[in-house]
């Protein structure tokens, strides 16, 4: 990858941080520096993953903007060690463990009154039309992978989603969840295991 | 078919490492059941991928979020500065009272005189022999302006 000189000194853009321009070879800016495409580019992912970690759309509303404000306002501490979709995750992760452990009580009582509906995430229209049937047949699958998810431990299932929803390695992921890369490699295989068996394998 | 089916350690590392030993490579081939629960597997993984992001990304569309407002940043540095604008004055106020105070003195004659000078010295005099004056004044005690002889106190005689 080319590097690019900044202030005299060859910095090598490692981080999937997009380069949005460079002013005059002196002031980088990234994604980071823009809460809009900051918001456009993680926020789903962000949503999505607080979502099925805590089973509370609304919650995972809030702690998703949470997340982005912070990373917003974080911004001059990223040093680039990880790659920005690492540290979002990290935030999101720990915003969830904050969570968790200051308002337990009403999280999980929240959590358990409100999951995510599953109807709503199958409504949602792909660019064509839906027939009846592919509509049904989405919601059985994308049911059948949820309720498997749900029966994971938490740390199984967030491993489980950072791997296979949001494509990271393993190092990623042991940066993300703040976890020793051996440790997230144990997740991870009794959460393939398990999912195997609730989703019904041949052994 | 070949030998059992996938066991567990077989099917994660296929699934995480995209690795499988001969063994497992040799079962695959001849195994549509255990192709097919792999490709069932990562099929449902893939489309529950697909469809809760079309989720997430439809719940926040119409989201906005609001950076914070940097303007906040300068009022607690004006507020500071206008403390220190009302410090100030206070203080120059006070240093001015007490300069004006100082100047009245002076035009007063208060404080014309040097010390040590003769004048100084000679007031000095005055006030001390006014005082000395004061005490060796004759005190009248109350039993005399009634003819009574006065008693001598015991301070007195044992002075004596």
């Amino acid at each position: 990858m080319p590097g690019y000189w900044v202030n005299g000194k060859n910095m090598q853009m490692t981080l999937d941080a997009s380069i949005v321009y460079l002013t005059g070879g002196r002031e980088v800016v990234s994604e980071l520096d823009d809460i809009h495409l900051l918001a456009q580019q993680y926020r789903p992912k962000l949503l999505r993953y607080i979502a099925f970690t805590v089973g509370d759309a609304d919650l995972a509303d809030s702690i998703a903007q949470d997340c982005l404000l912070k990373a917003y306002q974080a911004r001059e501490s990223f040093r680039g060690e990880c790659s920005v979709n690492t540290w979002m995750f990290s935030i999101a992760n720990n915003l969830i463990r904050d969570h968790t452990r200051n308002k337990k009580f009403q999280f999980w009582k929240k959590a358990q009154a409100k999951s995510v509906d599953l109807a709503e995430v199958a409504s949602v229209q792909a660019s064509g039309e839906r027939s009846p049937e592919e509509h049904l047949l989405i919601r059985e699958r994308t049911e059948q992978i949820y309720k498997a998810l749900q029966r994971l431990s938490v740390n199984q299932r967030r491993v489980f989603m950072l791997k296979f929803l949001e494509d990271l390695n393993i190092a990623e992921i042991s940066t993300a969840i703040g976890m020793p890369a051996n440790t997230v490699k144990t997740h991870l295989r009794r959460a393939v295991t398990s999912m195997r068996t609730r989703l019904g394998g041949v052994r | 078919m070949t030998g059992p089916h996938l066991d567990n350690q077989q099917f994660t590392n296929y699934l995480l490492e995209n690795r499988i030993d001969s063994e497992g490579v040799r079962h695959l081939a001849a195994c549509p059941a255990c192709r097919e629960e792999l490709e069932r597997f990562t099929m449902l993984v893939s489309d529950f991928n697909k469809e809760t992001l079309r989720w997430s990304e439809a719940r926040t569309a119409g989201s906005v979020v609001k950076p914070p407002v940097r303007a906040q940043q300068w009022k607690p540095l004006v507020r500071w500065a206008l403390a220190a604008c009302v410090l100030l004055a206070g203080v120059l106020s006070v240093m001015m009272g007490d300069w004006r105070i100082h100047r009245e003195r002076v035009s007063n004659g208060a404080v014309r005189l040097v010390q040590n000078s003769g004048e100084q010295i000679a007031n000095d005099n005055r006030v001390l022999t006014g005082v000395y004056e004061e005490i060796n004044a004759p005190v009248t005690v109350p039993m005399q302006e009634y003819g009574f002889p006065a008693r001598r106190s015991k301070a007195d005689s044992r002075v004596e």
